[in-house]
């Protein structure tokens, strides 16, 4: 290289050197929290949408189509039904257990739609969110859809209608009814046959289960693209701030219902409604003694939420606001909960029955106070792991998750 | 426009009568005074980095695309729109490219955006085609140029009247029904000389619409310039007179693809955009004045008046504020486009794609808003030039200035459309105006540069003053905001010839962009400081430059968050930081040769780094919420340009590699594979000219080679291409 050019060359290279001036450092502090302005909120909306919410209304509806088809195992139960039957088939009630199972996991997302009109859908569903199953009525209902062919469902209460109802009308082995004796529809009743009050209790589960699907429908409509489309209302980001606060008040579903009504009023820890000791006929599944089930995909349902899956959800919000030792307190909170419901040996309604003295209310108050400790009152216990669970919910989650949301820019187009 | 093509057909007519004896004349030297640079010589000394592209280097490849002329020099940053370079996006020196805001833009030394300060947005751009030179200016630019000077200034130079009599008629076609005819002719008979120009640009353009709509542009621009030569009162004067007019007429839109429908088809455009129009009009009038005192002293006075207006129709997404509550309102398109490759919104895309019918709804309904502005700049400024020679020590004092005054208003009209069976159909609904305001600015700039040369050093030192006041109007939210500001932006530096060939150089210089006439009146003006050093090597024709750049913008504007104590959430603060780095190459360069044969190798590259200071909510919505780290988005971080060629005495070769790294879409930091990003782009052109006579001139081009297609910017509205392969025939009769 001659002189001049080795002189040019130096002289490039020490104008190159130039170049690496900028400081693209960051903050320790902004290493660990990004600011929440950052967060791909409509990516985890639309994660919630595609991945839990609508799959989950999914399960729901084919899990009504299997239980309400023509030639569905209902169907084939009450085509069989005879004097030698003496409980539900195994198929219809494996059916029933994963359609509550469907239906649990759905009421840990109870916003949109579904709640609408004071949650009509959703009571039309499972009617144990709005009030007290009407077992006189459905015993009357029975009798009417037998005798009239123009007989339509939609016109009764929803507590005669929804999964509850079919439980009820499966489950329910005394076959007696429970109106008072001046109700001419059921005044004979008690007088027909076993079978016969199987089978007409049977005909009218087909007409519950066969209304529980066209409202599964009628949900999945409301969410679909090419239906009333409020996934879109629902991930739009300009109803991020709605939509993620209803999120996260549906997750509150763990702690009034599951908790506070599901547990707490059986076990008389909650007396709302129920001046005993203990209430063991106010769970959720007094017939099919499933309500430990229910509550265990409560709980599941729940991690899942926090979580949002396999994708973005409220766990990496918490985790962008360096608290995410609050998840796995509270996912540690859930496993032990659900561990110690598969532990459990006998039903709620069980261990509800078996509160009824003082000292029994004691323990069950020692019980849920200390839920480390392993308990008789194993009831009372998960209410006490529930309230782990809860009071984190209630405390420091809220902090976590209440983000200032970034202001949408306006459109750059000039 | 039909009368633009009779208007052409009698400029030609008249202009072939006019023709006489053969004979080529020279080109006439460019007027310094049209100049910011001063001329190619007077770059060699510059304390920065300025580049001048002149008339033969534009024929090289016949541009007609600013953003391909702009691709020769280094520093130079583009953010590819329309594919023909209709409403280039240029940054210098890492600013925001985004509608050439952040930079100052002449014509003959003279402001030609619309309306420099109360809307920087360059919607006019004049045609490069009827250019005779492009200058860039960085640093040193902030002194003797404004406004927004943070990045530079590029001058646009018309030709100069020339001292016989010359002209050509120029014919090119080329790809996708591509048209471009010019004829121009000018001549002096002793103290009056004039020049006629009237150009005609066109394309079918390259992209397609189901429907088969129109989606390519037609312009036209006719300019005339007179000036005459006289000595009066004892003193050798020149007034020039320079008039324009010119239309536009584009099928254009905001519109643009997904990534797997880019993937498929770059070219397509959806149903969507099949009303998009974009008309305009422009006139000026610019009158020169030159007076040479003496040998040392001489004054230069320019009056102008501009004016432009223009509509531009198009698809501003799904209806939205101000006509419906946020919950109602629709999508914003590049969510709809960018997120997850289009399939977050399955409903919405295909609506835009002209697939699905829309509903009566607000957020299923489309919204086609015509944007109509008026604008207007007139202004008068005065440079006066004072050389003073001591024994050792040349000076030379410029003192600027001027008073201006522009406005804009804006009346924006939105109408609904339902998506029906591939057409868009008028949902017969009133939505009234989304934006009816308006914003005048007068401002005074005033600058001081004094140059000393004392041997083999070169110094100088500037000092800009503006003083700016503004005021805007809401008529839909009446208010009435009024702006005032008073910037000054210093600079000096130094060039030192360290040889004959070689020298260095260093300056440092601010530059600013004024708050706009809206903001509060605590909002600052957007400021930086810009840092450079290189050096220079010229060798007769050989010439090389490296410059290592170093720029700090202060003040960027922000918006208070939630999150940000001490102002109300929403409010418009100071704030913001970013810097920029990078080194800058150029050379032009002929490879020895023993023969006849001449091959010139050009060469530019630009590396740029950057990084936010601070984190903010920035006011820009292309940066959105900041991170202090970031990175600058649509900032190459490699740009570069390779031409080889080969002259002969009657034919030139021209082949150009060109490359653009990846680029952000959205300010940040690690992999950029991870986020919404444009892709690097390599491109090669190839341009062949033979002189088949002395009047006769025959070109063929090919831009695009290999028909390279990218996605060359998310923005506004969803992946965008550049153009592809396109060849040029050209055919230049001198007259």
């Amino acid at each position: 290289m001659n002189f001049p050019l080795r002189k040019l060359f130096y002289s490039a290279l020490f104008c190159a050197s130039f170049s690496a001036c900028v400081d693209n450092s960051r903050s320790p502090q902004q290493q660990q929290n990004s600011s929440a302005e950052d967060f791909d909120f409509l990516g985890m909306m639309a994660n919630y949408a595609d991945n839990i919410i609508v799959p989950n209304y999914q399960a729901l509806s084919s899990s009504a189509e299997k239980l309400s088809a023509e030639d569905g195992v209902l169907a084939t139960y009450c085509a069989a039904i005879d004097d030698s039957v003496t409980e539900v088939s195994e198929e219809v009630a494996d059916a029933w257990l994963e359609l509550q199972a469907a239906i649990q996991r759905s009421e840990m997302h109870i916003l949109g739609p579904v709640s609408e009109n004071s949650g009509g859908l959703l009571n039309r569903i499972n009617s144990y969110n709005g009030s007290e199953l009407s077992l006189c009525g459905i015993d009357q209902a029975v009798v009417l859809a037998s005798q009239a062919s123009d007989f339509d469902i939609t016109l009764r209460t929803n507590n005669q209608r929804g999964v509850t109802a079919l439980e009820y009308l499966l489950f329910d082995n005394s076959l007696t009814h429970h109106c008072p004796s001046q109700i001419p529809e059921t005044a004979d009743w008690n007088q027909r046959s076993a079978e016969e009050r199987r089978q007409l209790r049977c005909n009218y589960a087909q007409i519950v289960s066969a209304d529980i699907g066209n409202s599964a429908a009628e949900l999945l409509q409301a969410w679909a693209i090419d239906g009333e489309n409020y996934r879109l209302d629902f991930i739009n980001p300009n109803n991020v701030e709605d939509n993620l606060s209803a999120l996260s008040d549906a997750l509150f579903y763990l702690d009034v219902d599951v908790k506070d009504r599901k547990l707490g009023i059986p076990t008389g820890i909650n007396n709302e409604g129920c001046s005993a000791i203990a209430c063991a006929d106010a769970v959720e599944s007094p017939f099919a003694e499933a309500s430990l089930r229910h509550i265990r995909h409560n709980l599941e349902s729940f991690a899942e939420m926090l979580t949002g899956g396999e994708g973005l959800g409220f766990d990496d919000i918490i985790r962008f606001a360096g608290v995410d030792e609050l998840n796995s307190r509270m996912l540690t909170a859930v496993d032990d909960a659900i561990v110690a419901i598969d532990n459990m040996e006998v039903s709620l309604k069980q261990q509800a029955d078996a509160i009824v003295t003082s000292e029994d209310e004691a323990a069950c108050a020692n019980a849920l106070a200390n839920p480390g400790s392993p308990s008789e009152q194993a009831a009372c216990r998960l209410f006490g792991l529930i309230r782990r669970l809860t009071d984190d919910l209630k405390v420091d989650f809220v902090a976590a998750v209440n983000v200032d949301l970034p202001e949408r820019g306006q459109a750059d187009n000039d | 426009m039909k009368h633009s093509a009779e208007c052409f057909a009698l400029s030609l007519l008249s202009v072939l009568v006019a023709t006489a004896a053969m004979g080529d004349a020279e080109d006439a030297p460019i007027l310094e005074e049209m100049l910011v640079t001063g001329g190619k010589d007077n770059i060699q000394t510059l304390s920065g980095s300025a580049q001048l592209i002149d008339e033969d280097t534009l024929e090289q490849f016949d541009f007609s695309d600013l953003n391909q002329a702009l691709g020769l020099l280094p520093g130079v940053y583009i953010r590819s729109e329309d594919g023909y370079g209709l409403r280039p996006n240029i940054g210098i020196r890492g600013v925001s490219s985004e509608r050439s805001q952040k930079i100052t833009l002449m014509e003959d030394g003279v402001l030609i955006k619309p309306a420099p300060y109360s809307a920087p947005a360059a919607y006019y751009i004049p045609n490069i085609s009827r250019m005779s030179a492009v200058e860039v200016v960085k640093g040193p630019a902030s002194i003797k140029q404004g406004p927004n000077n943070v990045g530079g200034a590029i001058n646009l130079v018309t030709p100069a009247i020339p001292e016989d009599r010359q002209g050509f008629i120029d014919a090119s076609i080329g790809s996708f029904d591509y048209q471009k005819y010019e004829v121009f002719y000018g001549n002096s008979h002793g103290d009056f000389g004039y020049w006629v120009d009237a150009l005609h640009y066109s394309s079918e353009g390259f992209k397609t619409l189901e429907n088969g709509a129109d989606t390519g542009f037609e312009r036209n621009d006719f300019n005339t310039k007179l000036q005459w030569r006289p000595s009066l009162w004892g003193y050798q004067q020149r007034f020039t007179l320079k008039l324009g007019y010119a239309d536009e007429g584009s099928d254009e839109t905001y519109l643009g693809q997904t990534a797997p429908d880019f993937a498929q088809d770059p070219d397509r455009r959806y149903a969507a955009s099949q009303l998009d129009r974009f008309e305009s009009e422009h006139a000026q009038l610019h009158l020169d004045h030159l007076i040479d005192f003496s040998s040392t002293f001489k004054l230069n006075t320019k009056v102008y008046w501009n004016r432009y207006e223009r509509s531009w129709n198009k698809l501003d997404g799904f209806i939205g504020a101000p006509y419906v509550d946020l919950s109602e309102a629709g999508v914003d398109v590049r969510d709809v486009l960018g997120r997850n490759n289009g399939s977050l919104f399955p409903r919405l895309l295909g609506i835009l794609r002209g697939e699905i019918d829309s509903r009566p709804l607000p957020v299923e309904t489309l919204d086609v808003t015509n944007n109509d502005r008026k604008y207007g700049s007139s202004g008068i400024q005065f440079k006066a030039d004072y050389l003073l020679e001591g024994a050792s020590v040349q000076q030379h004092i410029e003192i600027g200035l001027r008073y201006h005054s522009d406005y804009i208003e804006r009346d924006h009209t939105t109408r609904g459309y339902l998506m029906t069976a591939g057409t868009l159909v008028n949902d017969g609904i009133e939505w009234g105006s989304k934006t009816i305001n308006e914003a005048q600015t007068d401002a005074l700039a005033v600058f001081v540069n004094d140059t000393l040369k004392w041997r083999d050093w070169t110094f100088n030192a500037g000092l800009r003053v503006e003083d700016i006041d503004a005021e805007a109007e809401d008529f839909l939210n009446p208010a009435i905001n009024n702006k005032s500001q008073t910037v000054l932006a210093p600079g000096a530096g130094a060039f030192w010839q360290f040889s004959d060939t070689l020298g260095f150089l260093v300056g440092v210089n601010k530059g600013f962009s004024p708050a706009g006439a809206s903001a509060g009146e605590d909002v600052d003006p957007e400021e930086s400081l810009n840092y450079e050093y290189g050096l220079r090597y010229q060798n007769g024709s050989n010439r090389a430059e490296v410059i290592g750049f170093f720029s700090d913008y202060e003040n960027l504007l922000g918006r208070c968050r939630a999150s940000d104590s001490g102002c109300e959430v929403g409010e418009e603060l100071n704030g913001g930081g970013v810097e920029v780095a990078g080194v800058e190459m150029f050379a032009e360069w002929f490879l020895p040769t023993s023969g006849k044969l001449q091959y010139p190798v050009n060469f530019n590259y630009t590396y740029t780094e950057s990084a936010f200071q601070s984190s903010f909510n920035s006011s820009f919505p292309q940066w959105g919420n900041v991170q202090q780290g970031d990175e600058l988005p649509y900032l190459p971080q490699h740009v570069g340009r390779l031409q080889l060629g080969v002259q002969a005495s009657d034919w030139d070769a021209y082949l150009a590699f060109n490359y653009t790294s990846e680029m952000r879409d959205e300010a940040g930091q690690g992999s950029i594979d991870s986020v919404l990003h444009s892709e690097a782009l390599s491109t090669v052109d190839l341009s062949v000219i033979w002189q088949a006579s002395s009047r006769l001139l025959l070109q063929s081009s090919v831009d695009n080679v290999f028909d390279e297609q990218v996605i060359v910017s998310w923005r506004p509205f969803g992946a965008r291409p550049n153009r592809p392969r396109t060849l040029r025939l050209r055919l230049r009769y001198a007259l």
